[in-house]
């Protein structure tokens, strides 16, 4: 409390309970100027979203027409079995007219899988040759037939072996029910980027605007480098989770002209973050190309940081974390972060993609300390380089 | 629609809720309950009547625009003072702060002392012209140290000036109204 004055007492007792009417137009004044007043501005996570939408709209929209398909699925072709197994002899199979509605011979099939094939091929017999493979386990007993006679008639299935593993999925229909679990394939990827940060800074009261006016005057853009390492499941039909850790750097650059020295100072301020990423993908092929959509959260473990910022007096303040007695002007933990980015990788190797994910990020709440009398809002955007290596040759989960 | 008689011990709460919803009946209740006070924080600040109700229209617009950000936590009262006061400290030159009256500096700052009984004397009226005739800086700070209770670490962070700056005005601001006073003392004798 501040000390005492006989004359500030009287002025605050005698005052505090004082009342002046305002003039009598004021309060139509008020109206009329509120009534002119802009609209207010989007929420903070807005960009984040029409972003996301965008990416996601073009994405889907625009897969035809950057990278037309060299081979669509057997499954939703139309066509008749005859271009898809093209048998030798019209006494081998009869031919339906097509995959999606087979005649009324065809109700009682049988499914006959054979262990010494990839699971997805499967063989369809007429009804009339039902009695001569009533169960599986009598082809089992049978003499094992070499490869090359079991695929005779079917030339693309026997292809199967030196497809991608994404393009198992165009067989998946085929597969009997019991040996239909989902095929997972392990990846790892390494991830370089440079960004570009924005941050905005507010004021938590109307009393400190002029603070932060001059706060976003003062400080440059920041630049920051990330590494990442990632591993990630993902099913044959593109759909992908991935999680790891990622490190960044930030880098700032402050520049002020102190009001009352005419001095021009400039400070540089570094904060690195650790951050968990958790993202969910969608992926597909487009020849050799493969593009996906990754949208997720980033869940943050550290924030570091070191530096000076300027007081609204002027006054150098050190918020470097590590050093005891400096502002604890940010937070510890930063909590989450929106992620969205588009992925792009080529073969490049045995199991080894060349990558690019352009992205964009952004902080969900403020990295300002509770207390600080500003808010800080940071949003990152860049392009991630590196390398996605798939590890062995998938698996099946239990 | 309800009638919002502002005579009636309507809760501070409701009238808040009222404003959330952008109701301009609760707006225009909240309007007139606080615009006296709020117009005396204004008119201590300002230099004339017309510049303290450009302050408070404006104030009036922000506290409806944020009205969602009162947590609650002190009176509405106290926290649309809050917004006055930041209202008038927006426009402030800083040039205010550094024109001095010779013959203050080194005059010592008197708070053991009692005051003359003229002093308590002098209506509200008479204080508010006493404060609106200080130069701007002494004035500005006076108001915020001796009335609103900032502190001189709070006032230079507010204002971007040294604390010893809102010492010296302070002392200052004191002296000044202590000599204008004796002033009216001596007229009315």
């Amino acid at each position: 409390m501040n000390p005492k004055s006989p004359l500030d007492e009287l002025f605050r007792r005698k005052l505090s309970h004082y009342e002046v009417p305002p003039s009598d137009d004021l309060w139509g004044n008020i109206q009329l100027a509120r009534a002119k007043k802009p609209t207010p501005r989007l929420p903070f996570w807005a960009p984040w979203l029409i972003t996301s939408v965008c990416l996601a709209t073009l994405t889907y929209f625009s897969q035809d027409l950057l990278f037309p398909r060299p081979i669509e699925s057997v499954a939703k072709q139309k066509k008749p079995f005859k271009t898809i197994f093209a048998p030798t002899s019209e006494s081998e199979v009869h031919i339906p007219n097509t995959y999606e509605k087979p005649p009324a011979q065809f109700k009682n099939i049988a499914l006959v899988f054979d262990n010494s094939l990839p699971p997805q091929a499967a063989v369809m017999i007429p009804e009339n040759d039902l009695g001569q493979v009533t169960n599986t386990t009598n082809l089992t007993n049978q003499p094992e037939q070499p490869l090359e006679s079991t695929f005779t008639s079917f030339p693309n299935i026997a292809t199967l072996d030196a497809t991608l593993p994404h393009e198992l999925s165009m067989y998946s229909e085929l597969l009997p029910v019991p040996f239909k679990k989902k095929l997972w394939f392990a990846k790892i990827d390494f991830l370089f980027s440079q960004d570009l940060v924005h941050s905005s800074l507010s004021a938590k009261t109307p009393l400190f605007d002029a603070y932060s006016t001059l706060r976003n005057n003062q400080e440059d853009l920041k630049v920051s480098n990330s590494f990442a390492v990632r591993m990630g499941i993902s099913t044959v039909k593109g759909w992908g989770l991935r999680s790891g850790i990622q490190y960044s750097r930030m880098s700032q650059t402050l520049t002020l002209t102190i009001p009352d020295a005419s001095q021009r100072t400039t400070k540089k301020n570094t904060f690195e973050t650790i951050d968990i990423p958790l993202i969910l993908t969608k992926e597909q092929s487009f020849g050799k190309i493969r593009a996906g959509l990754s949208l997720g959260t980033y869940l943050n473990m550290a924030f570091n940081q070191k530096g000076n910022f300027y007081s609204p007096s002027g006054t150098l303040i050190e918020f470097t974390s590590s050093k005891p007695g400096a502002y604890p002007a940010f937070k510890n933990r930063l909590g989450a972060s929106l992620y969205s980015g588009i992925s792009l990788s080529i073969p490049i190797g045995n199991s080894l993609e060349l990558m690019a994910e352009p992205y964009i990020r952004s902080r969900i709440p403020s990295i300002s300390a509770e207390d600080y009398v500003l808010e800080q809002k940071i949003w990152y955007g860049g392009i991630f380089i590196g390398f996605r290596k798939q590890i062995g040759k998938g698996f099946y989960l239990p | 629609m309800r009638y919002i008689n502002i005579a009636s011990p309507v809760e501070d709460n409701e009238l808040i809720q009222g404003c959330l919803r952008q109701d301009r009946k609760y707006q225009e209740a909240v309007f007139r309950r606080y615009a006296g006070k709020l117009m005396v924080v204004s008119l201590r600040y300002a230099r004339h009547r017309m510049e303290a109700e450009d302050i408070l229209q404006d104030a009036f617009i922000r506290i409806f625009d944020h009205i969602d950000q009162f947590q609650g936590k002190g009176s509405l009262e106290g926290w649309m003072r809050r917004i006055v006061v930041n209202t008038a400290l927006k426009n402030i030159d800083k040039k205010s702060f550094s024109n001095e009256i010779i013959g203050l500096e080194t005059a010592a700052e008197d708070t053991s002392g009692a005051l003359p009984s003229v002093f308590s004397q002098l209506h509200e009226e008479e204080l508010l012209q006493l404060i609106q005739q200080l130069p701007d800086g002494y004035r500005i700070v006076f108001n915020m140290y001796a009335i609103e209770g900032y502190s001189h670490a709070e006032i230079s962070a507010l204002l971007g000036i040294q604390e010893s700056t809102s010492r010296s005005q302070l002392v200052k601001a004191r002296k000044m109204l202590q000599s204008q006073i004796l002033e009216i003392q001596k007229v009315a004798v």
